[in-house]
């Protein structure tokens, strides 16, 4: 098994390398410069063209593209031009404040999801298992910013429940438990709404894993041994559904972090998907490829955690 | 009659099918004395699967139920039980070994913790004590190395040796009847016999009576006392082995004693009863076997016959006979 | 005693044939019968119907700007209210659904003939050529889908072509893994079957015998793929990287409520659109859902 997990290591490596020049080609081929907005418009057009020269903005794209890989593998991922930063500075930040949401969704709609799931099953056919079933086909197809939008127009506005966007509430100086709560109170709508879609894809696949397993022989030979039903269900049953229902969450963790664009901005999350965004429209260049790679890398590396928590979690593959 | 351990009478058990009910085990009848073994042949399809799950009262939710009989183990009505009642029997009085021992066990736990688990409930054992008696059977059905084995998982092992753990888990707490659902079809047949021998010799050792269900009427001819032979959902002839094999009065069982491969002499042609079985939901008017029975009569096509006994304990459900 | 018949029995070779070619038909018949996938197909094909048929349901013009009368609350002569210039919303909403639909088919059409291109030449050719297309789907499958459409259509600008091909060319991948290994299986027992045969045409054999199996996936995929499709052109739209305005879509109409005020106030330009994307989402999801459990062969009864 363990060289089963180096080799699918190693090949991430070409794969990472194939993102980055397609992401470095892709952003370098945008129109539009990040330096116009930015200039002091008393620096003279010769001034301006001598500063890119030496920073290499006229290299070719090749060029540009090793004189990054060189820099990267030291650790150096640049400097952001908008924020006038370290990129790898502005990135921790952000990256927190993501993993703040995409962790606590994970943890709220995995434990609604699972037993929903599981008694969604034990009940096919029933007035619950149809209402779940509804509500699972109304998560998955909401479009994650509508419902965003409409969170905030209902719960934030309309009845001023939560605040409209944003982290904390500015200019209000808490600090210690009310910060805390004020983070909690702020983090409400969007961890909703993440929470809500994931739950409803959990829900059917832990349904559907749970009436693939019901049906095999070997819960049929707990039955014939005299075990109680619900012992055959949670213990017999159970154990084995959850092995692809445990990958999929596994994955389900990059795919969070990198999914979350569109409902970061409409929260106006000072996250990982409102940086990336507004850098791409700034042509923050550095900021753009190191987030996108990041971003990629969380995919690839929930996919490689995937398939180490199936070695671990079937007793198939771990003893082989 | 103090030596008889289960009568079945009139068994009736039908499916609901979105093409309507069909009745897959058809009206029923036979009995099973203490310590002896009742062979149940029949082909794909003519219920004898679900008879043995009816008497386990394990037929498949939601769509199957028991529409008619009764099942008397000990004098007891299974039928009439509550599930609570009827649980405590399972593994413990009446149990079973399926027929495909590849997925039969449940591959996320330990042959220990599966073996254990049967006497945890009926037996109260835990512990040490519960593993060492899971070692002992272990033992029992000739495994090596019992105490490695506990603690390995279902895909660790081969076919047959999966089949002796169900068999150590069914007779683990020494039960009055073994139900044995075809259990060496799927195997090889080196192991096959292996595996017979071993029900054999455990059923004298713990006085165990069985219902062995198979097609394979060689083995039939090894391991029962007597006979039953279904098609269709019913009983069509019953009788004792030695009769089955000397003395077949109906032609399904006559087809089904010469369509054995073992009896094709050299050059000869081999023998099959033409057709298919019907399906349920398609039966023909009279007797089930009609359309395929050489000795068809008019009588045949018209009415079903009734099971009657034509010799001492020889039961035929044919118009020749009646 | 001889049981040999010499008769034929000819009911049952009639049964065997039937259940042959019924494949299809009981998979109309289960999928008839699944009542979420016939609510799903109902609301599809209205929702259709009223963008074909715009010009006949709406007397007003799509883009006819009234500006005295912006912003209105729904009413009687504007069943939806007016927007910031004064144009009808109801009406833009249906020809809206013109826009988004189209999308969704198009975008679905591209990745299909990618996918199946891609995965047909990877199994059947194998060796370097599969070498490559399989790392070409590892890496796209590993791309934050929104996030690389954002970077294209920030550097193609805004059209609804451009948001086609994006989402056409980021999804094919699903299509092209299955396309392989149905490839792959079948040109393992060609094999065997071909060196007894006698030489037959390898190709149209692997023709013959592949288009059947994929069908049934393709449809499934296709048909959650136009969901996508559609996602894509909303989310892409609202960020005013998609269909450019004033050509309505339901994307783009979205974006009204990036304005504070719009989304405060005015719901009537935001919220119809966005039911709308989730209405015919759910549908497809419906729809998709019911096909594949009607046309999965290894469903038992």
């Amino acid at each position: 098994m363990k060289k089963y997990m180096i080799r699918r290591m190693l090949f991430m490596i070409p794969v990472l390398i194939g993102v980055s020049i397609i992401i470095f080609t892709l952003i370098h081929l945008a129109p539009g410069d990040p330096y116009s907005s930015m200039l002091d418009p008393s620096v003279t057009e010769e001034d301006m063209q001598n500063m890119l020269e030496k920073i290499g903005y006229y290299d070719p794209l090749p060029v540009k593209y090793m004189k990054w890989v060189g820099r990267a593998v030291q650790g150096d991922l640049g400097y952001s031009i908008r924020y006038q930063e370290p990129v790898v500075d502005v990135i921790s930040r952000r990256m927190g404040n993501t993993l703040l949401l995409s962790v606590l969704a994970l943890v709220i709609s995995t434990s609604i999801a699972i037993p929903l799931g599981v008694i969604s099953s034990s009940k096919q056919y029933s007035i619950f298992d149809y209402i779940a079933t509804i509500f699972a086909f109304i998560g998955l197809s909401i479009p994650a910013f509508f419902l965003a939008l409409l969170m905030v127009k209902y719960l934030a506005f309309d009845l001023k429940l939560f605040p409209i966007s944003g982290m904390q509430t500015i200019g209000a100086g808490y600090t210690g438990f009310k910060q805390f709560l004020d983070l909690l109170h702020h983090m409400a709508l969007p961890v909703m709404v993440l929470a809500l879609l994931q739950m409803a894809s959990f829900m059917r696949y832990t349904r559907s894993s749970m009436l693939e397993v019901i049906r095999q022989d070997y819960v049929r030979t707990a039955r014939a041994k005299g075990v109680k039903e619900k012992v055959v269900i949670y213990k017999h049953a159970l154990k084995n559904a959850l092995i692809p229902v445990i990958t999929l969450l596994s994955a389900s963790l990059g795919h969070l972090l990198s999914g979350a664009i569109l409902t970061e901005t409409v929260f106006a999350w000072p996250g990982m998907g409102t940086l990336v965004y507004q850098s791409i429209l700034n042509r923050d260049y550095p900021l753009v490829i190191a987030s996108t790679m990041l971003l990629s890398l969380c995919v690839l590396a929930g996919n490689l955690f995937a398939d180490i928590m199936y070695a671990v979690v079937d007793p198939r593959i771990k003893y082989d | 009659m103090s030596d008889t351990l289960l009568k079945v009478n009139d068994l009736v058990t039908s499916f609901k099918t979105s093409q309507g009910k069909v009745r897959v085990v058809d009206g029923v009848d036979f009995t099973i004395k203490k310590g002896k073994v009742l062979g149940l042949v029949g082909e794909s399809g003519c219920g004898k699967s679900i008879t043995s799950l009816s008497i386990m009262g394990l037929i498949p939710q939601p769509n199957g139920f028991i529409e008619n009989g009764e099942i008397l183990f000990n004098g007891e009505d299974l039928l009439k039980l509550n599930e609570d009642k009827m649980r405590s029997l399972r593994g413990n009085e009446i149990a079973m070994i399926f027929q495909e021992p590849m997925t039969a066990l449940n591959p996320v736990f330990r042959i220990g913790q599966q073996i254990g688990e049967v006497l945890e409930i009926h037996k109260n054992m835990r512990g040490k004590e519960n593993e060492d008696q899971c070692i002992e059977l272990i033992k029992t059905v000739g495994i090596p190395r019992p105490e490695k084995v506990i603690n390995e998982y279902p895909h660790q092992l081969s076919g047959g040796m999966r089949q002796r753990v169900m068999i150590a888990m069914a007779l683990s707490c020494k039960p009055r009847l073994l139900i044995a659902d075809e259990p060496t079809t799927a195997l090889d047949v080196t192991v096959q016999a292996q595996v017979l021998d071993l029900i054999r010799s455990l059923k004298d050792s713990f006085k165990t009576s069985v219902l062995f269900i198979t097609h394979d009427l060689g083995v039939i001819a090894e391991m029962a006392d007597d006979v039953i032979i279904m098609y269709s959902g019913k009983v069509m002839e019953e009788t004792s082995v030695e009769n089955i094999f000397d003395e077949p009065l109906h032609p399904y069982t006559i087809g089904l004693l010469s369509s054995r491969p073992e009896r094709i002499k050299k050059g000869e042609k081999p023998v099959c009863i033409p057709g298919m079985v019907p399906s349920p939901f398609d039966m023909p008017k009279g007797c089930a076997f009609s359309p395929r029975c050489t000795k068809c009569m008019d009588i045949c096509k018209a009415k079903i016959p009734e099971l009657v006994e034509i010799n001492r304990h020889h039961k035929v459900r044919c118009w020749l006979y009646s | 005693m001889n049981v040999v018949k010499t008769k034929q029995i000819p009911e049952n070779k009639k049964d065997m044939e039937e259940k042959g070619l019924s494949l299809w038909k009981v998979g109309l018949e289960r999928l008839r019968r699944n009542k979420l996938a016939m609510f799903g197909l109902t609301i599809l094909l209205i929702t259709i119907t009223i963008a074909v048929l715009a010009p006949v349901i709406t007397p007003y013009d799509r883009d006819a700007i009234d500006t005295a009368n912006s912003y209105k609350a729904p009413s009687a002569e504007h069943w939806l209210g007016t927007d910031e210039l004064g144009r009808d919303t109801f009406t833009r909403l249906i020809y809206g659904g013109r826009i988004s639909l189209s999308v969704g088919l198009v975008s679905t059409g591209i990745s299909v003939a990618i996918g199946v291109l891609l995965g047909a030449v990877g199994g059947y050719h194998g060796g370097i050529a599969d070498m490559i297309i399989m790392r070409l789907v590892d890496i796209f499958m590993c791309f934050p889908f929104f996030l690389i459409a954002i970077v294209i259509a920030s550097i193609l600008g805004p059209s609804i072509w451009n948001v086609m091909i994006i989402s056409g060319t980021l999804s094919w991948t699903y299509i092209a893994r299955i396309v392989r290994a149905e490839v792959l299986s079948i040109k393992e027992r060609e094999f065997i079957e071909a060196a007894k045969a006698l030489g037959l045409n390898s190709k149209d054999i692997i023709v013959k015998h592949i288009i059947p199996n994929i069908v049934a996936p393709i449809i499934v995929y296709a048909t959650l793929g136009i969901a996508r499709g559609i996602l894509s052109e909303a989310s892409l739209s609202y960020l005013g990287l998609g269909v450019k305005p004033p050509t309505p879509s339901w994307g783009n109409m979205l974006s009204a409520a990036q304005s504070m005020r719009s989304l405060r106030m005015h719901w009537w330009l935001w919220i119809p659109p966005g039911l709308m994307v989730f209405l015919t989402i759910l549908s497809i999801n419906f729809l998709g859902d019911g096909l594949r459990d009607a046309l999965d062969p290894k469903l038992k009864q």
